[in-house]
């Protein structure tokens, strides 16, 4: 059995949500940092043995912005699952997390969220405890586009989790 | 005529799309997806993957705007329309990369400056944690590195004092001095770590300045000597004797200064000189500068040499750790010092440090025990005392200097006990039974058969630190003057001194 499931991928500029993407799909990463207009779409599929099911990750790839409310809501139309992505070394990325995370609630009920903070290659865990009230209680996942760390953890997990 | 612009400037750009509700392409109009016509909208890009449930609606508009789709291997961003009536629906798609293309330009500038400047926060929270993480270091570690090399001393004393071999000896005093410059390069690392994370403190105290001096000068004599160099020294008579500073770190400074001298000069001689450069009721401003007669430093390298782990030459052995002139810097800077260099390749170096020091109100003579030495008394007899462990070698000046009449020179070894008395003439010669290189029996066996009439009848005393019967018997059957154990009475000490110099007087 096939399913197509449509994966939206919000958060700031530079948080590296194009490199996670780039790294799931095709299992690369660049150090240079190149802006998104607008969105990019791919696609990859995911086998789930245990549910005999083939999942086909349509996953949209949002120019990042500093205020989720400037995004074009066309965009989350038929959405399946949001990753609002932040950079754990920034705080300018998360620190209206909560906010956004009830912007995207409230336009999209009912839609799963999962919360990833990213570039957890260049933080220590004392780090990431230390900024438990900050993101910590919030964040789902800690990944990292660069060394490749939960990131097909994190989208395979999510693909199971809308079946 | 508007229609031959309109299709000059929109022809390229302009897409439309007839679907059916199945999301099949009934009609297309230009070819920015060429030959799309029958075939499924989801054949086209993922994009019409999440469209198609739309398809299903009726009268119903969709914008999707700056879509960008890669078609073969050219990418396109467009802007489109979704209109969907009963029947079908239409999609219209513009094609505005070229604009979205000088749009990504000037954003790419924009958040590039705007995360650079996000990223000083982080880069300094990384900068105070690896702060902390040295403070912890020190803290932590500081105790737990020392111990082993303590106990390697402890054990290494306890085995000096074992009957041991010639060779074994030697292997261990192999040992014992590279546990040694272990224990210095800990002492320089820990050091350095103290200063860099702000752990290092001041502690004055009341101490004489030119007994100090004295001090330092006495324990570097003897390296020079051991290597051929003549170390000069001369003490401005307006110097202040009693200061308020930290004393530790004076010595520290000028023994890193006086043994690096001593390291780079094969010959020649090492000078310190201490001025008084200004002098108030309450501060004096000393200056002290160490010249050497060394292999000098280039020019162009003076400016690196506080640097830590700098070494100044690989043409000559060095196995220190390059910490000590980042020391020294360091140190001069937390006691709001100058320190200068000048040097000339292959003449020598000088470096020049000057500190202010509180002058102690009261200038009287403290009453406590110096450690005698040739350069500041008039003595009436001279010991030479071979003794390797420091703490009784203090235990053993402080019993004779209660006489005032006692100058001691104190060697290490039984190899430096006879080149002492090459040098110059002893009134009684005390060693420690056991002795690195040559034990005290040997050095005195060795003393009794030399052909050299000045030394040949030293009286020698012998000090055990398992005294027995049998040894002090054995001893005297060696000729050995006097035998006394350890720990001795200061008193029983001094009377066999005496004792043993009068009869030598007396013969």
């Amino acid at each position: 059995m096939k399913i197509s499931k449509k994966i939206v991928l919000l958060g700031h500029f530079g948080v590296g949500k194009s490199s996670l993407i780039r790294r799931f799909v095709e299992n690369t990463f660049s150090e240079n940092y190149k802006v998104t207009i607008g969105v990019h779409i791919f696609k990859k599929n995911v086998e789930i043995p245990e549910k005999d099911t083939d999942v086909s990750l349509v996953i949209w790839d949002l120019e990042g912005n500093d205020d989720i409310n400037n995004t074009r809501l066309s965009y989350l139309i038929g959405t399946n699952a949001f990753i609002y992505v932040y950079d754990v070394t920034r705080p300018a990325t998360y620190e209206n997390l909560q906010a956004e995370i009830d912007f995207l609630k409230e336009k999209q009920k009912n839609t799963p969220i999962k919360v990833v903070g990213n570039k957890n290659d260049l933080v220590t865990k004392a780090f990431l405890k230390e900024n438990n009230d900050n993101f910590g209680r919030l964040t789902d996942l800690y990944v990292s586009a660069k060394t490749g760390n939960q990131v097909d953890f994190l989208f395979s997990k999510l693909a199971e989790s809308l079946l | 005529m508007l229609t031959n612009y309109n299709f000059f400037h929109k022809k390229q750009t302009n897409q439309i799309l007839l679907i059916n509700k199945q999301g099949i392409i009934i009609d297309s109009e230009s070819d920015l997806f060429i030959d799309s016509k029958g075939k499924h909208l989801s054949d086209l890009h993922p994009f019409f993957d999440t469209i198609i449930p739309l398809l299903n609606t009726t009268n119903k508009q969709y914008n999707f705007d700056c879509i960008n789709l890669t078609i073969g291997k050219n990418t396109r961003t467009v802007d489109g329309i979704l209109n969907t009536e009963d029947e079908h629906a239409v999609f219209v798609f513009q094609d505005l990369t070229e604009q979205y293309i000088l749009y990504q330009k000037v954003a790419q500038l924009r958040n590039e400056a705007e995360i650079k400047s996000q990223l000083y926060y982080h880069i300094n929270y990384l900068l105070k944690e690896k702060e902390a993480f040295k403070d912890d270091f020190i803290a932590n570690f500081t105790h737990a590195i020392r111990m082993p090399v303590n106990t390697i001393s402890g054990f290494t004393a306890l085995l000096e004092d074992s009957n041991l071999e010639q060779s074994q000896r030697y292997n261990l005093n192999i040992i014992k001095n590279t546990n040694e410059k272990l224990r210095v390069m800990i002492n320089e690392i820990l050091d350095i770590s103290k200063i860099e994370s702000g752990h290092f403190t001041i502690n004055s105290i009341r101490y004489n300045l030119l007994n100090e001096f004295d001090e330092i000068i006495s324990i570097y004599t003897k390296k020079c000597e051991k290597k051929g160099l003549k170390l000069n020294y001369k003490i401005d008579e307006k110097c202040p004797k009693y200061v308020i500073a930290d004393k530790y770190r004076l010595a520290q400074i000028a023994s890193n200064l006086i043994g690096n001298a001593i390291k780079f000069t094969e010959q020649g001689s090492i000078d310190l000189n201490v001025v008084c450069k200004t002098l108030t009721k309450d501060k004096a401003t000393i200056q002290f500068s160490i010249t050497d007669t060394g292999i000098g430093i280039e020019q162009d390298q003076l400016e690196v040499i506080y640097k830590s782990f700098y070494q100044v030459s690989n043409k000559i052995r060095n196995d220190g750790s390059g910490l000590g002139l980042a020391i020294v810097k360091e140190l001069v800077n937390a006691l709001d010092g100058t320190i200068e260099v000048n040097s000339t390749l292959g003449e020598g170096t000088t470096f020049t440090v000057t500190l202010d020091f509180e002058i102690d109100k009261n200038q009287k003579e403290d009453k406590h025990i110096t450690k005698t030495n040739k350069t500041t008394a008039n003595y009436e007899f001279k010991i030479l005392l071979a003794e390797p462990s420091k703490r009784d070698q203090a235990i053993f000046l402080e019993s004779v200097s209660k006489s005032k009449k006692f100058d001691v020179v104190i060697v290490e070894t039984g190899d430096d006990v006879v080149e002492e008395l090459h040098k110059q003439p002893f009134d009684i010669a005390i060693f420690n039974l056991k002795l690195p290189t040559m034990d005290g029996l040997d050095t005195a066996r060795y003393i009794r058969h030399s052909d050299f009439e000045n030394f040949k009848q030293i009286p020698i005393m012998i000090l055990s630190k398992h005294p027995s019967k049998e040894e002090e018997q054995y001893c005297k059957q060696r000729r050995i003057n006097s035998y006394l154990g350890k720990p001795y009475d200061k008193d029983v000490l001094l009377r066999k001194i005496k004792y043993l110099i009068k009869k030598k007087q007396a013969n």
